[in-house]
């Protein structure tokens, strides 16, 4: 890592991680549980 | 505030400041500000190639009968114009200003996830080059509007998959990018930078992130069963198959109308920063901002159906639609209430942040409330596809939304040059702006209430008067916008050097940093004193 370039600490990292993969999740979750729902209602 | 527990700078290694050189700074960038500027230049390119469809259609509606254009030309222009200034102009506007501005404005170092902001950039241009390359492909770009209603969409030649494609590769470069916004505004901001002394700017690209994340999936879902009723043979929206046209429509809307706020909710943070720096004065109401924000963006999702009036639903739907479309204006009058309180009794001058701002107050008001016309179902079975519309989402979009991203670029620039530009030729481009956007839309009110309709390419003789007015103002409007790009460009190559706070009445942490600030914002987080100062409210 060079000069001058901020790390983030490791809680922080921690915390990051944590709070993009639930936006992922959610954003995922919302996708597929969204062709879900079509399809089942499409098949009625 | 102890230093490591915000960040830590690594001390070990070899002395540069991680800034590469040349083109690789920019393809392999994951730093906030040049990833910034990138969506900002991306944006304004977008802009004028958006631009230069509306004035193709302007040209084609400067008198009746056909004069330059096939109609599915002039079809594919209107919608690859609102594609383009919506997913490419707009969008990437504001995302380029969250990307410029969250960072310096939270006391955080970058982008919480630089690489997937990088990754967030470079889909755009892929994703509007396919859409681009659709008007040269058999059958010629899109033509059913940028709604995308089937079955007229599906009736699309070559150009259809790739639209849909290059739809799912902007809705991917946005969500991730308003996870990139979350995550940064929730884990980095500066200790001590508490989610209520966040600036408004902050708060409303927050709110905005959070609507992204939750309806471009819907689109996203909506696309893809187009793409497989018309290749795979399922029949979602086709009636002879048992599938529902009528249901694109509630789950285009369901995205649809949330996606107008995810365009002008940053427009209202914008609003707020820059009043009360030229009113001298702090906002008026600055929690009261927050929870209208909110508020407007939890209505945002239980209206969408008031866009389907005419389609036919029960009167209870109708009923429900109506008036929970008309409780908008309540937190949305109190936001224009409180940018009029600021400004009273302030010391106020008029540079061309102040100005753009400004004109913003009062035409994004005219287009709301001619929003709130459309609203009123009766009306609306008369104003239903006519210019009318037309007249409200452009005085909402262009006055509202891009002049608000104007007046943040005039605002924030000398911020990243470290220059002033001239203002005078600033205030030209304001004045040129607000007259020719007023001469081009306001006659559109009147052409939709005598019932013109909109998307046609010809129409009857007794609405040729004001269709060459608005195409006249449209045409000055649109030669008035070159001022912007040369304004900016000279501004990059030098002028007037300014100080941290280029704003004699700025407050925010971004003017505690020196202008133009250093590649890396805050390698140690502000001191409270510095937060307390910046948090004028």
């Amino acid at each position: 890592m060079a000069l001058g370039v901020p790390t983030l600490t490791d809680q922080r990292r921690r915390g990051v991680r944590r709070t993009a993969l639930l936006l992922g999740f959610i954003a995922a979750a919302f996708y597929v549980g969204f062709m879900a729902m079509m399809i089942w209602r499409g098949s009625r | 505030m102890a230093y490591d527990s915000h960040v830590a700078t690594d001390l070990d290694h070899d002395g540069h400041d991680h800034k590469p050189q040349g083109w690789r700074r920019w393809v392999y960038a994951t730093n906030h500000k040049d990833i910034g500027t990138m969506y900002l230049v991306f944006a304004g390119i977008s802009f004028f190639i958006g631009g230069t469809m509306a004035m193709l259609i302007r040209l084609e509606l400067f008198k009746p009968g056909m004069q330059f254009m096939d109609p599915l030309f002039f079809n594919s222009m209107t919608t690859m114009h609102a594609l383009e200034m919506i997913f490419g102009a707009v969008m990437p506007a504001w995302t380029g200003l969250a990307n410029w501005m969250i960072p310096m404005q939270v006391g955080a170092p970058d982008m919480a996830l630089p690489r997937l902001n990088n990754f967030s950039f470079w889909i755009l241009p892929f994703a509007f080059t396919l859409l681009l390359a659709t008007l040269f492909v058999p059958g010629g770009g899109p033509a059913g509007g940028w709604t995308m209603y089937p079955p007229l969409m599906l009736q699309g030649g070559a150009s259809f998959p790739m639209t849909i494609f290059a739809i799912h590769m902007m809705g991917i470069s946005s969500i991730l990018g308003a996870i990139n916004v979350v995550v940064t505004i929730m884990n980095l901001r500066a200790p001590g930078m508490t989610l209520l002394r966040m600036p408004l700017f902050v708060w409303t690209w927050l709110i905005t992130a959070y609507l992204l994340i939750a309806v471009m999936p819907v689109l996203a879902g909506a696309v893809t069963m187009l793409l497989t009723d018309h290749f795979f043979g399922t029949t979602f929206f086709t009636a002879a198959g048992g599938g529902d046209p009528v249901m694109f429509q509630h789950i285009f809307w369901f995205f649809g109308h949330p996606e107008v706020y995810i365009l002008i909710l940053p427009a209202f943070g914008v609003v707020s920063e820059i009043i009360p720096t030229f009113s001298r004065k702090p906002l008026f109401g600055y929690e009261a901002m927050v929870y209208a924000t909110a508020s407007i963006a939890f209505l945002s999702f239980i209206v969408w159906a008031h866009h389907m009036f005419t389609v036919g639903m029960p009167l209870a739907g109708q009923l429900f639609f109506m008036l929970s479309t008309m409780l908008i204006a309540i937190p949305t009058g109190v936001k224009v209430f409180n940018w009029t309180a600021t400004m009273y009794k302030g010391s106020l001058s008029f540079e061309p942040p102040m100005l753009f701002a400004l004109s913003f107050l009062f035409l994004f008001t005219i287009g709301g409330l001619s929003g709130l016309m459309l609203a009123i179902v009766p009306a609306d079975y008369q104003y239903q596809d006519t210019y009318f519309v037309v007249a409200h989402f452009h005085y909402v979009l262009v006055p509202g939304a891009i002049f608000a991203i104007m007046g943040a670029v005039y605002y924030w620039l000398p911020k990243w040059t470290g220059n002033m530009y001239d203002q005078t030729l600033g205030k030209w481009h304001f004045w040129l702006s607000t007259i020719f956007v007023n001469v081009l839309f306001f006659p559109q009110h009147f052409l939709g209430l005598a019932g013109m309709p909109r998307r046609i390419p010809d129409y009857a003789v007794q609405f040729t008067d004001w269709n060459m007015v608005s195409s006249i103002g449209g045409f000055c409007f649109g030669l008035s916008q070159f001022l912007f790009p040369y304004i900016i460009w000279k501004c990059v190559r030098g002028g007037e050097r300014v100080g941290n706070r280029a704003w004699e009445g700025a407050h925010g942490l971004e003017w505690e940093l020196p202008s133009p600030p250093p590649f890396h914002s805050w390698t140690e987080p502000p001191s409270d004193a510095l937060i307390n100062r910046g948090a004028a409210h």
